[in-house]
C-alpha cells in the first residue's frame, strides 16, 4: 500500500518510514504541510499519516485541503500527535481525520491501525468497483429498454388513442409494467378499444403484448367481432405465455351508427358505463378468466351490450388504480374511485380528475407510473365520416369479375360471422380499397338485418330505450344460441364496368318478412329500423322482394370518382 | 409472509398455509411447499386464514400449483379466504379453476 508520511521532524519521519517499509508498504515522505499537499497530488497515496504540528500549513489544514480532493473515492487520514488534550484529539476527527496515534509512535499500534484501515480500503474498493459495474449494467439496461420501447411502439402503436373523444393515462414505460392500451377505428365507423394488464413486470409482460397487439390491429381492420378476436388472442397467449403469467383485458366496441357499446371484461376491475344526463353509473364486472389461462376448447366469450350515445361515457381501469397505496399502505380502492367519478360526472376529463385524486391520496407524484386509465365518450364520427377514404393506385386486379355466395343454416348462423370472409374476397380487388368502409357498412347492415329482424324476428323498435337496448342484445344472444332452423343466404356479385365496377349484394333470409313500405317511411326518421337511410345513401339502389325476405342492393363504383 | 405445509398421515392431501401478504416475495417458499412433496397428493388445500392480501403474482403462483398437480384434473381448495381475497379471486373468475370453501 502507498502511504504518505508528513512530519517536519526528520528523525521521526525516518523511523516511521523504516517501520512501514519493513511491513512492505511503499512510503512517500513530506517535510511540511505544503510539501504534504504537493506529494499527495503527485503520488495519490492510499493512506496519509499527518503530524498535527508543522510549520506553514498544520496537519488540520492539510487534512481539510486534501479531503476536498474529489478525484479520489476515499482515503483515510491518521494524525500523529504528541498532544494529549481531549479537545485537540477531537479536532483531529472534525478536521477530516479518521483516527489518531500518539507520539512517540508505538510500532505495534501503528501496524494494527494501518492493517485495520487497509481492510476498510479494500472493502471500499470492492464496493466502488461493484457500484461501477452495477451502474454500467443499469445504463445498459435503460438503453436496451429504450430501444425495446421504440420497437414495441412500432408494433403496438397506439392507433387512434389520440382521438378527441378519448382521455387516457398510460405511463411511457407502461409496457414494462405489463399494461397495454390500443385503439382502432372499426371498418364501419366507431371504434374498438383495448386495455390489457399482463401479470408480472419487465420483458415477459412486454413480449406477451406483441402478439396481442398484432391480433388486435389485424383482426379489427378486417372487421372481426370481439368474440372472434378474443378467441384468437386467447389461443395465441395460451400457447406462448408460461403458466402463471396471464392477461386481464377489457375490450370495448363503440358502434356509432347503432349508438351501441359492446364490452367484455375478463379479469380486470369493474369498468363503468356513465350516463352523464342521469348521472347513473353502471358497473361492468369481469365475467371471465383472464386470457392465457383457459384452453381454447373451453374458452367462451359473452359480451354485454348497452345503449351508448353522446351523453354516455365509459371508463376502464387496470388494478393499478384500485391498488394504489398511500404512505400507510392503505389502498385507494373501488369505493373512492366511484365517488370521484360521481363527483366529476359532467367533467370533460374524468380521467384527469381521477388521476389527481389518486396522486393526492398517495402523497407521491411518481405513483401514476403504475396507473392505466381510459375514458371514452361517443366518437365524433358521423355517418358521413365513414365515407372517407384514402388515395389508391388504379390497376385492374383480383376479384373484379366474380361472384361469391354463402348460405348459413341453423347453428352456423350463431357460430360464424361471414362478413370478414366476404370483405377479404371483395377487397382482393385492390381498386376497391378506398370503398372499404362503405362496402363494409352496406354488407354488415344488410346481413344483420336479415339475421336480427328476419331469422330471429327481433323488433328494432325495442332499441328505443336503454332497457330495451340491453334486452334486445340479450334476446339476440339467446336467439342465436337456440337457433337450429332458418338460414341467411348472402351473395356478392362483382362485374367490371367501363370505368369501374358494380357490386350487387343479394341477401335472402328465412324470416317472415316485413311491411317494406312502412319501414321505409319510418326508417327515414331514425337510424334504427334497419338502417335504411344509410343504405340508401351509400348504395345506388336498394330493393326488397318477397315481402321483405329478400333484398338486393347495388353499389356502383368508378375509378375517377373516389369517395370523399 | 410465511409459508408452511403439512401432508396428511395417509399422504392423500397436502395443506399449504400462507401467513401475511401472499405476493411475489412468497414465490420461492410457496413453490418449495409443493415441489418438495413427491408424489404430489391428489387433494391440495391452500389455507388462507392467515393471509391478509393477495396480488396478481399470487394468482399466477396458484396457477402454477394447479398445473403442477394435474391441470384440469387437479383438485385444489382455497380455504378461509377473507372478503378482500375472495373479491380478487372472483374478479379473475378463479372460482372456475379452484374450489372456494
Amino acid at each position: 500500500m502507498k502511504i504518505l508520511i508528513a512530519d517536519d521532524n526528520h528523525t521521526d519521519r525516518l523511523i516511521l518510514s523504516k517501520v512501514l517499509e519493513n511491513l512492505n508498504h511503499e512510503v512517500v515522505q513530506a517535510k511540511d504541510g505544503s510539501d504534504a499537499i504537493e506529494q499527495f497530488k503527485k503520488h495519490a497515496p492510499a493512506l496519509v499519516l499527518l503530524d498535527v504540528l508543522m510549520p506553514g500549513y498544520d496537519g488540520y489544514e492539510v487534512a481539510e485541503i486534501i479531503k476536498t480532493d474529489s478525484s479520489r473515492a476515499w482515503f483515510p487520514i491518521i494524525f500523529l500527535t504528541s498532544l494529549t488534550e481531549a479537545s485537540d484529539l477531537a479536532k483531529c476527527i472534525t478536521a477530516g481525520g479518521d483516527d489518531f496515534v500518539s507520539k512517540p509512535i508505538n510500532k505495534i499500534i501503528i501496524k494494527a491501525k494501518i492493517d485495520a484501515f487497509e481492510r476498510i480500503i479494500n472493502l471500499y474498493d470492492t464496493v466502488a468497483e461493484q457500484r461501477e459495474r452495477i451502474q454500467y449494467h443499469h445504463e445498459h439496461l435503460v438503453q436496451e429498454q429504450e430501444a425495446a420501447k421504440r420497437i414495441f411502439n412500432n408494433i403496438a402503436h397506439r392507433g387512434c388513442l389520440a382521438s378527441d373523444n378519448i382521455n387516457y393515462h398510460l405511463s411511457p414505460m407502461s409496457i414494462f409494467n405489463g399494461d397495454l392500451m390500443l385503439a382502432a377505428e372499426l371498418p364501419m365507423g366507431g371504434m374498438r378499444l383495448f386495455l390489457a394488464d399482463f401479470t408480472g413486470h419487465g420483458l415477459p409482460a412486454a413480449i406477451g403484448a406483441m402478439p396481442a397487439s398484432e391480433i388486435f390491429y389485424g383482426m379489427t381492420t378486417k372487421g372481426f367481432s370481439i368474440p372472434d378476436m378474443m378467441v384468437e388472442m386467447n389461443k395465441r397467449l395460451y400457447s406462448v405465455l408460461p403458466r402463471g403469467i396471464f392477461c386481464c383485458v377489457i375490450v370495448i366496441d363503440i358502434d356509432s351508427i347503432d349508438e351501441a357499446l359492446t364490452i367484455w371484461n375478463a379479469g380486470a376491475p369493474n369498468s363503468f358505463l356513465i350516463d352523464t344526463k342521469s348521472k347513473q353509473l353502471t358497473p361492468i364486472p369481469s365475467s371471465h378468466l383472464p386470457l392465457g389461462i383457459q384452453s381454447p376448447e373451453k374458452f367462451k366469450v359473452a359480451c354485454q351490450s348497452f345503449e351508448f350515445t353522446k351523453h354516455h361515457k365509459v371508463i376502464a381501469v387496470t388494478d393499478g388504480i384500485i391498488e394504489a397505496e398511500d404512505i400507510h399502505g392503505n389502498m385507494f380502492g373501488e369505493e373512492k374511485m366511484v365517488d370521484c367519478i360521481k363527483a366529476n360526472v359532467t367533467s370533460d376529463n374524468i380521467c384527469g380528475a381521477l388521476l389527481a385524486e389518486v396522486n393526492l391520496f398517495c402523497g407521491k407524484t411518481d405513483q401514476s407510473d403504475d396507473l392505466s386509465l381510459l375514458e371514452v365518450a361517443f366518437p365524433a364520427i358521423s355517418s358521413d365520416d365513414i365515407l372517407q377514404s384514402s388515395e389508391m393506385e388504379l390497376t385492374e386486379s383480383g376479384t373484379s369479375d366474380s361472384e361469391l355466395s354463402l348460405k348459413l343454416r341453423g347453428k352456423s348462423l350463431g357460430n360464424f360471422d361471414p362478413i370478414p370472409l366476404f370483405m377479404q374476397t371483395i377487397l382482393s380487388c385492390n381498386e376497391l380499397a378506398p370503398h372499404r368502409a362503405r362496402i363494409f357498412t352496406v354488407l354488415s347492415e344488410l346481413y344483420n338485418n336479415a339475421l336480427d329482424h328476419g331469422v330471429l324476428g327481433l323488433d328494432s323498435a325495442m332499441k328505443n330505450s336503454s332497457e330495451g337496448f340491453a334486452n334486445y342484445y340479450a334476446k339476440r344472444i339467446q336467439g342465436l344460441n337456440d337457433l337450429d332452423v332458418g338460414f341467411v343466404k348472402v351473395s356478392v356479385d362483382h362485374h367490371p364496368t367501363a370505368n369501374g365496377g358494380r357490386l350487387i349484394f343479394s341477401i335472402a333470409d328465412s324470416g317472415e318478412g316485413f311491411d317494406v313500405q312502412k319501414i321505409v317511411k319510418e326508417g327515414v326518421k331514425d337510424y334504427s329500423g334497419r338502417g335504411l337511410p344509410l343504405l340508401l345513401k351509400l348504395c345506388d339502389t336498394v330493393e326488397y322482394f318477397d315481402s321483405g325476405t329478400r333484398v338486393k342492393a347495388i353499389y356502383n363504383w368508378d375509378h375517377h370518382d373516389i369517395p370523399e | 409472509m410465511a409459508v408452511s405445509s403439512v401432508t396428511s398421515a395417509d399422504g392423500k392431501s397436502l395443506t399449504i398455509s400462507i401467513e401475511g401478504r401472499f405476493d411475489f416475495s412468497a414465490h420461492q417458499a410457496f413453490r418449495g411447499a409443493y415441489e418438495k412433496v413427491s408424489p404430489i397428493p391428489s387433494d391440495i388445500i391452500v389455507d388462507m386464514s392467515g393471509t391478509t392480501y393477495l396480488d396478481s403474482s399470487a394468482l399466477g403462483m396458484l396457477l402454477l400449483l394447479r398445473d403442477h398437480s394435474g391441470g384440469d384434473s387437479s383438485n385444489i381448495q382455497l380455504k378461509n379466504c377473507n372478503e378482500d381475497i375472495k373479491k380478487i379471486l372472483t374478479i379473475s373468475n378463479f372460482e372456475q379453476l379452484f374450489k372456494l370453501v
